[in-house]
Formats: structure tokens, C-alpha cells, sequence
């Protein structure tokens, strides 16, 4: 990779799927709490040396007050439910229904060609991530593009024809829950050469408070917390500390730039524990 | 604009308004009556972009034929303003008896020379204007 690119994984864990696993050191009353794991696993390249900007941006931020329906579609009619003849047969969707949970749904197709658009049942106020989740024997990725989209049109997050990993690496903390960053792995990594000593990655965690965002952007007291790696003969990988804690309603965004070059690479996990009040 | 066919209006109109009758609550109602508006504009849209094309095709039509009506008048003026002499008429019948050998420029009425309808057709067209 080389430029601006990203390819962010998002995925949402249950208490029970992961609880006796890497929570194990949890206070008890976490573990009470049953937290769930929202898991981002980032390959990016930033455009050279320029400004932050956004990871793997969702195509358009749905955050909206009353939980509402969605629908999807793909851009080929061999996208669809025939499992001996379609390619994608579902996408899943990682969001916050109405019940103020974060939660995956997997859409299935119900129509032999996806190009008919379908309404679904599950209801979002937010929507961060898309990803392929059933497949026939056509191909094991999408026909087509696959969009989940608004019922104005309005695509949310999409995946590209061929890419089973949709767009989208920024997250909102449900009401009522609390998050804690809760450690990942920042490494950079390079494709040719050797670095000089005056190149480096550098990543922010954004986020801005529910009060901030209720004023206009310019006003917004944004904070972040920011992750380095530079030069040529330190170390060329860093752990991201636990503990730091978003508040309810937080937005959560992922940026990222290069100090000097355009080629500079990294590969980034994060993992963020969410649980209700 | 963008291009929706009227189906797929339709369709999204028949969704919302299923939508609207099953909210749960007066804000989701609300949110779903904004869709329904949305798509109802969409629907009156496609329909008046419809309407127009029909009134626009049914005006050129009229136009054309109005056209063609004007051109042919215009012709038949200046074949009226043109005077034909016995000469000439008689270099024309020649003329169109070695085009059409079947064919005869003259028909006898009653004893009365009248032109033949084809004769008459060729003098039109020889006097139209190029």
C-alpha cells in the first residue's frame, strides 16, 4: 500500500464468546457487567506527509436520535439467495439498534437477484461497519457492489464488488454504556528501502464527547490520543495502553498520517470494551 | 434529477407507508412520514416529468404538421404564381409521355382536353421550387 489507503476489520464480541479468554484480569464487576469486545483491525498507509485524516471513513456517519430501518443492495444480480448459483448471499451489519446496544445483524438475501433492493427488519441508530458473511458457490466475495443503505438512497457502508470487508472504522458508545479502550498493537512496517531517521507514522484516536457534539464543529473541545513510531533505530512497534475511558454518546474516530514519506505503512489492532452502566 | 422508474417508486411508497402504520413510537412515525414525503415528491415528480414529455411530443407533432402544412401551401402558391404557356405545356406532355410510354398526358371528357392526374403531378413537381 502506498498513499491514502486503509482496510479496517471490525468485529463484536460477546461476553461469552471472549470471556474467558484476554478479560480474564477484568475488576469483577466488569465481568458482571458481561462487556462486550469491539475489535478494529487496521492496514493503512496515510498520504504523504499531510494533515490527519480519517481511517477507512464510512461512506455517510448515520447517527440519528430515533432507530429507524435500513435496507440493502447489491449491484449484481449474482449477489442473491440461490446458494448454487449467487456469490454474496448476506452482509452483516455492526451498529447500535434501538435498544441503545451495540449488536451484529446478519442481512440475508431473500430474492434470487439482490438487485432488488429489501427492506429489513432490524432497526439502527447507528451503522459503523459492513462485512460478508454467507456466500454460495458462484464466488466466496460480492457480484457487486452491496450497499446498506437509508431509505432515501443514502449509502451508510458498502462493499466494494470483490472485497468482503466494507468501509467504516469510527464507532459511537451507546447510551447508557461506558467504553474503555482496552489495549491493541501499533506496528510500522515498510514495503521497500529503509526509513530516514525524519520519517514516522502517527495515529489519533479522536473523540468527542455527546455534549460536543451538540455545538457546532468548530466549537467542539476534540480530543485525542496519539500513538507515534519515528525515526530509524528505535523500536518499530508499540503497545496501546489500557484504561482510557469514553463516556456515553462519545464518537469514536480513527485518523492517521505520515511525518515525512507517502510510503510509510502500518498495521494497527485495537480493542475497545463496552458495557452498560 | 436522478431517474427512478415509476415501480421502484412505487415500491419505496408501498415500504414507507407500511412503515408509518407499524412505528413504534411518534418520532419513528415522524421519521418514516419524512420518507413517504420524500418518495411522494419523487412519485409527483415522475409523473409531471411524464406529463411534460407527453405535452412536449404532442406540441412538436403539431409543430411538424404545421410545418408541413405551411411548406405545402407555399408551393402550391408558387406553382399558382407561375404561368405556364401552350408551349411549354406541350414540351412538359412530350416529356412525360417519353418518361411513362403507358402513361398519357391528355384524357378526352366530352369532347373537353383535361390533363391527366400523373400529367399534373409531373408539372407540380417540375415547377416546385428547388
Amino acid at each position: 500500500m502506498a498513499g491514502e489507503t486503509a482496510e479496517c476489520r471490525m468485529r463484536l464480541y460477546e461476553y461469552r464468546d471472549i470471556g474467558g479468554g484476554i478479560l480474564g484480569d477484568l475488576p469483577r464487576h466488569i465481568k458482571a457487567a458481561s462487556p462486550q469486545l469491539l475489535t478494529l483491525h487496521i492496514m493503512g498507509s496515510p498520504d504523504s506527509a499531510g494533515a490527519f485524516s480519517e481511517i477507512d471513513a464510512p461512506t455517510s456517519v448515520h447517527n440519528v436520535d430515533t432507530a429507524v430501518a435500513i435496507e440493502t443492495i447489491s449491484s449484481s444480480g449474482d449477489d442473491g439467495n440461490v446458494s448454487a448459483a449467487d456469490a454474496l448471499m448476506a452482509i452483516s451489519i455492526i451498529g447500535i439498534n434501538g435498544s441503545d446496544k451495540m449488536i451484529t445483524v446478519q442481512n440475508i438475501a431473500t430474492s434470487a437477484a439482490w438487485t432488488t433492493f429489501q427492506l429489513e427488519t432490524e432497526l439502527w441508530k447507528n451503522i459503523f461497519h459492513c462485512y460478508g458473511s454467507l456466500w454460495g458457490d458462484l464466488d466466496k466475495d460480492p457480484a457487486g457492489d452491496v450497499d446498506v443503505r437509508t431509505i432515501a438512497d443514502t449509502v451508510i457502508v458498502e462493499l466494494a464488488a470483490g472485497d468482503n470487508e466494507g468501509n467504516g472504522a469510527a464507532f459511537v458508545v451507546p447510551d447508557g454504556h461506558v467504553c474503555m479502550l482496552y489495549g491493541g498493537h501499533l506496528r510500522r512496517l515498510t514495503t521497500t528501502g529503509a526509513w530516514a531517521n525524519d520519517e514516522g507514522i502517527r495515529i489519533r484516536i479522536v473523540y468527542i464527547d455527546a455534549v460536543d457534539a451538540l455545538i457546532a464543529a468548530a466549537d467542539r473541545a476534540i480530543n485525542w490520543l496519539e500513538f507515534e513510531i519515528a525515526g530509524q533505530y528505535g523500536k518499530q512497534d508499540l503497545d496501546i495502553p489500557k484504561g482510557h475511558v469514553f463516556e456515553s454518546g462519545t464518537q469514536i474516530i480513527h485518523q492517521h498520517a505520515s511525518r515525512v514519506d507517502g510510503t510509510e505503512n502500518y498495521d494497527l489492532t485495537l480493542q475497545y470494551l463496552i458495557w452498560k452502566k | 434529477m436522478e431517474k427512478y422508474t415509476k415501480e421502484y417508486v412505487l415500491k419505496k411508497i408501498e415500504n414507507c407507508q407500511g412503515l408509518v402504520e407499524t412505528a413504534i413510537s411518534e418520532a419513528q412515525r415522524d421519521v418514516y412520514q419524512g420518507y413517504l414525503d420524500f418518495w411522494q415528491g419523487k412519485d409527483d415528480a415522475t409523473a409531471a416529468a411524464e406529463e411534460k414529455r407527453i405535452v412536449e411530443e404532442e406540441l412538436k407533432k403539431l409543430h411538424e404538421a404545421e410545418a408541413r402544412k405551411k411548406a405545402a401551401e407555399e408551393v402550391e402558391k408558387a406553382i399558382e404564381l407561375v404561368e405556364i404557356t401552350p408551349a411549354q405545356e406541350m414540351k412538359y406532355a412530350e416529356e412525360f409521355e417519353t418518361i411513362n410510354p403507358n402513361k398519357h398526358a391528355y384524357r378526352y371528357l366530352d369532347g373537353e382536353k383535361l390533363q391527366t392526374n400523373a400529367f399534373v403531378e409531373f408539372i407540380t413537381l417540375k415547377l416546385k421550387p428547388q
